[in-house]
């Protein structure tokens, strides 16, 4: 790999002095350690694939993530994205820790990038949240939306996105119930690994099934007086 | 048994529920009829469509009705009687002889005769379903009511949307 593309664009005001900490320390990586065949780093804000993540970030920027972020450098301990590799940072920041760091995420951008697609089958590593137990009755109770995003979980793993579609809940809500559930031990993630030709059978087949099936039951919903929201 | 499966058919149901009831020779339950056969209720979609809600007879002896009910169901909604002495074995006759249903489609376990503020007693219930390997909704809910029972069926209709 030769060029890290990286974005510091939800760094806030808060984070000045990390961000600049930060760049200071890249420039020396860039000068000092490309020569030993590391990868060279250069501020993008349109076209990352890494995204540094201050202490005091705003969860909500979650829903503004772009797809082809791979990796995370956070500063925050706190900080949780289920489709991005995170590495977390120590404050203060230290300049060799922050270099190992910078290390681990191109091995990790590498690794991406090195994936095996031969024979048109990709290999789509997904995590999904599965559902070990109903939540207990004091986690439901604490909002009126939780036992339908529970309800959607019951059945089958499933990615946040996708929690988030059916529900039509905000991303960040969704997020905080899946933190929620996942830390008091009701729910966890697994990775599921599908080949693109099992995605692909009889689309249109599933897809009209399943738009009949739901508009079944959109109208018994509404005929029984039934609304999420 | 008196669990309250007429009852919670009756407040959501459009028609006057059709009852096979007949009177109940059972002593070691209080009540003056029981089900037999099942109970019938519909709630009308448009001029052609309906939405059946069967109630099925709760005595063992009755089980055969199980089948014959469960074909073509959308889910099964599970009444537990709280004030019977043994819930959860009763509870776990209904999780076998409605497995293959409760796999393929939907179930709520819906707790009656609880007192609906004692969250340990339905975590209890929700605890014994995953040890018996189900993950599915487990509410309390009063059947009189027809709001807790349209709540039983929101949760019931909210898992074949995924």
């Amino acid at each position: 790999m030769k060029t890290v593309y990286y974005s510091t664009l939800f760094l806030t005001s808060r984070d000045r002095r990390d961000h600049v900490f930060l760049q200071s320390i890249i420039v020396l990586y860039n000068s000092v350690y490309n020569s030993r065949g590391n990868a060279k780093w250069v501020n993008s804000e349109v076209d990352s694939d890494l995204l540094v993540i201050g202490k005091d970030t705003d969860t909500n920027v979650l829903t503004f993530i772009p797809n082809n972020v791979r990796v995370i450098l956070s500063l925050s301990s706190e900080f949780r994205h289920e489709d991005c590799h995170i590495i977390y940072i120590d404050t203060p920041l230290k300049v060799t820790n922050l270099i190992d760091k910078f290390k681990a995420a191109e091995d990790i951008l590498v690794q991406f990038s090195n994936q095996p697609s031969s024979n048109n089958v990709l290999l789509n590593n997904s995590k999904k949240l599965k559902l070990l137990q109903w939540p207990a009755a004091e986690i439901i109770a604490k909002n009126t939306a939780y036992p339908i995003l529970s309800a959607l979980l019951s059945k089958r793993p499933m990615g946040v996105e996708e929690l988030v579609s059916l529900s039509k809940k905000p991303e960040a809500f969704c997020r905080r119930f899946v933190d929620l559930i996942v830390n008091a031990g009701f729910a966890e993630y697994i990775t599921i690994i599908s080949t693109d030709s099992s995605i692909t059978q009889s689309s249109d087949h599933i897809n009209g099934d399943t738009s009949s099936k739901r508009s079944l039951l959109d109208r018994i919903r509404s005929r029984l007086g039934l609304f999420w929201n | 048994m008196g669990a309250g499966k007429t009852t919670a058919i009756a407040v959501v149901s459009e028609i006057e529920p059709m009852s096979t009831d007949v009177m109940n020779t059972d002593n070691s339950v209080d009540k003056e009829k029981t089900t037999v056969a099942f109970d019938y209720g519909e709630v009308s979609l448009s001029e052609s469509e309906r939405l059946r809600i069967y109630g099925t007879p709760g005595q063992d002896r009755f089980s055969f009705m199980w089948k014959v009910l469960s074909k073509g169901a959308l889910g099964v909604v599970i009444l537990v009687d709280d004030s019977k002495p043994d819930p959860f074995k009763e509870l776990s006759i209904y999780l076998e002889n409605f497995s293959q249903l409760i796999e393929e489609t939907a179930c709520v376990v819906c707790i009656s005769k609880t007192d609906k503020n004692n969250m340990t007693r339905v975590n209890e219930f929700a605890s014994y379903l995953a040890a018996q390997g189900v993950v599915c909704p487990v509410v309390p809910a009063d059947v009189r009511e027809k709001q807790e029972v349209l709540f039983v069926l929101e949760l019931l209709l909210t898992q074949l949307y995924a």
